[in-house]
């Protein structure tokens, strides 16, 4: 296990930052790898998505209000981009989370939604956000939320049904 | 709560239980805040065990790969340009280095100017011969022929200059420190549009000033590339050539761009057609693939099927629905109007209660495939009613786009009417 420690002259804000962003990693680097995993299904590509993004917190950490919510913004924002890049790669290996039947059946319905029905869908029955929050993480309106989830939802009706 | 959202509560929380985070990632994450904040704390690792970063391996594969392929294609231009060019202003035709001395060679004037049709920047060339120019029709990054996003100027004297665009989101969000990131990842390793060649961080880039605006260039083999982002747009400018004095061609070419990015187009052509096999129209598309379109299954009554349900949930198997792809969502769907109906009102009533505040009869009058429409603008959303044939036609488009009015419009100008083909109703 690493430790870190101060070689010479420490700065006593950096450091309080450091430790925050400590705090706030053991708070949520579990749940927002889950979150990202969900999202992409790749252990790698989550994990350095967290880490990228909790590096953004700590380069803004005096711009931002709540550390927290900007973190989980960041993850969704690269989370977006990564399923992004993946559609504009026909080549790009799919990727299959470790499930049972029905869960891998339930994976593959959502890998053939649009990425925003995907993430909304994720974020409101994953993650337990509002169409509120979730409007706030993607910037769009509420209404868009809404009717993004209600595009995944009929989609998912329809095909699990099947 | 029912059996759907349950099941995906469930299965969802199981899919995210398959994550295995490292237990060392902070080791990882602390040696990279002592890379970015050296000069504030100096953080010592006595260990520091690397996560798996396999996706970064990959797109440095890719990368090369990338060089190599257009190394190729460059070889494969420099020998077709030295075939039949003789550049009568440069000393050296033969294949050079682009970082030998550049030589201060004149360049024929630029003085015919090129506005892009879709790129939102305008240039000057020298209008030598018919087909110097060839206009951008696509998107960058929707076709597979990379060219096709881009415009290119031939000059006939052993170099191509070409230029494209595109707005992205997260350009417009960035701060300028951020862009070189954003533009390093997304820029350098899409093979599709051959973005990066020269495969250098855009933050180790030398500085280069468009049009006032301060971007970024690099020079490799035969090829020198400049990007820039203005209000949210990022440019991305290309010299292909065999000549020693290169960069002195790209200045002048770059001194002559003006940054229009108020005039871009980021629509697409439309150019697929899908004709309802239910509703009775036809609408041009861009075919994006499986997913792209979805035919409506049953006919429409909107007097018995509201176009919500009573949970705000979209009825929307009697449209024929369209994705796009780019936060845009369109859907249409027709149906016999009752005799002797007064069609505001009862468009009002029944087709779109809410009509976005506005009754039918104030809304803004337009024209579908030549029948007189109306319009209205929602929040996200634009509406449109028309009678053709005895039938009412709704078509709606939902979007996230500051240009969706213009996307609209877009798409209603593709849109034929015929009554007589619709299934019934």
């Amino acid at each position: 296990m690493a430790t870190m420690g101060v070689r010479s002259g420490p700065d006593p804000v950096t450091d309080d930052r450091v430790a925050q962003l400590d705090a706030l990693y053991r708070v949520e680097y579990t749940g927002m790898v889950r979150l990202a995993y969900t999202l992409l299904a790749s252990n790698a590509e989550a994990e350095e998505i967290v880490q990228d993004s909790l590096i953004e917190v700590y380069r803004r950490w005096h711009e931002i209000r709540r550390p927290g919510a900007y973190l989980r913004c960041a993850v969704v924002s690269r989370c977006r981009s990564a399923l992004q890049r993946r559609r504009m790669r026909p080549s790009y290996p799919s990727e299959e989370p470790t499930a049972s039947a029905e869960a891998s059946e339930l994976w593959d319905v959502l890998t053939r939604l649009s990425d925003e029905q995907r993430i909304v869908v994720v974020l409101r029955y994953y993650g337990g956000y509002s169409s509120s929050d979730i409007a706030g993480m993607l910037e769009m309106s509420a209404a868009t939320v809404r009717s993004h989830l209600r595009r995944g939802l009929s989609t998912l009706r329809k095909e699990l049904a099947t | 709560m029912n059996e759907l959202t349950d099941r995906l509560e469930r299965d969802l929380r199981e899919i995210a239980a398959a994550a295995h985070p490292s237990p060392s990632a902070w080791a990882s994450i602390a040696s990279r805040l002592g890379d970015d904040g050296a000069s504030e704390l100096e953080l010592v690792l006595e260990s520091a065990p690397t996560p798996a970063r396999s996706r970064r391996i990959v797109w440095l594969t890719a990368a090369a790969a990338t060089i190599v392929v257009i190394i190729g294609l460059v070889a494969v231009f420099a020998t077709r340009a030295g075939d039949d060019v003789v550049p009568a202003t440069a000393p050296d035709t033969a294949t050079s280095p682009s970082n030998a001395p550049t030589t201060a060679v004149p360049f024929p004037d630029l003085t015919t100017t090129f506005i892009s049709p879709r790129n939102g920047f305008s240039v000057r060339y020298l209008d030598r011969a018919e087909g110097t120019i060839t206009p951008a029709t696509q998107l960058w990054g929707f076709s597979e022929q990379p060219d096709d996003g881009f415009d290119v100027v031939e000059t006939g004297l052993a170099a191509v200059f070409k230029g494209t665009s595109m707005e992205e989101w997260p350009v417009a969000r960035f701060s300028d420190d951020e862009i070189d990131g954003w533009i390093d990842e997304h820029g350098s390793h899409d093979e599709l549009t051959n973005r990066g060649a020269c495969g250098v961080p855009r933050s180790q880039q030398a500085e280069v000033t468009i049009d006032g605006q301060s971007g970024r260039i690099s020079e490799c083999a035969n090829r020198i590339e400049a990007t820039v982002v203005a209000d949210g747009r990022l440019y991305y400018f290309v010299l292909l050539h065999d000549r020693s004095d290169a960069r002195a061609v790209f200045d002048a070419f770059a001194a002559t761009i003006d940054l229009t990015p108020a005039t871009a187009v980021d629509i697409p052509p439309l150019t697929s057609t899908f004709a309802s096999p239910t509703n009775g129209f036809s609408f041009g598309y861009l075919d994006r693939g499986e997913g792209t379109l979805e035919p409506a299954t049953r006919l429409w009554d909107p007097v018995t099927q509201p176009i919500e349900d009573e949970n705000g949930a979209p009825n929307d198997a009697a449209f024929d629905l369209l994705e796009t792809g780019m936060a845009a969502f369109f859907k249409g769907a027709s149906t016999t109007i009752p005799d002797g109906v007064p069609i505001d009102q009862w468009v009002d009533e029944y087709v779109s209660p809410s009509g976005c505040g506005m009754p039918r009869s104030q809304q803004e009058e337009i024209s579908i495939d030549g029948y007189p429409a109306r319009m209205t603008t929602c929040l996200n959303g634009f509406q449109a009613t028309v009678v053709a044939g005895g039938r009412l036609y709704y078509f709606v488009l939902l979007h996230d786009r500051s240009d969706a009015s213009a996307f609209f419009d877009a798409w209603i100008e593709t849109i034929e009417l015929t009554p007589e083909t619709a299934a019934v109703r």
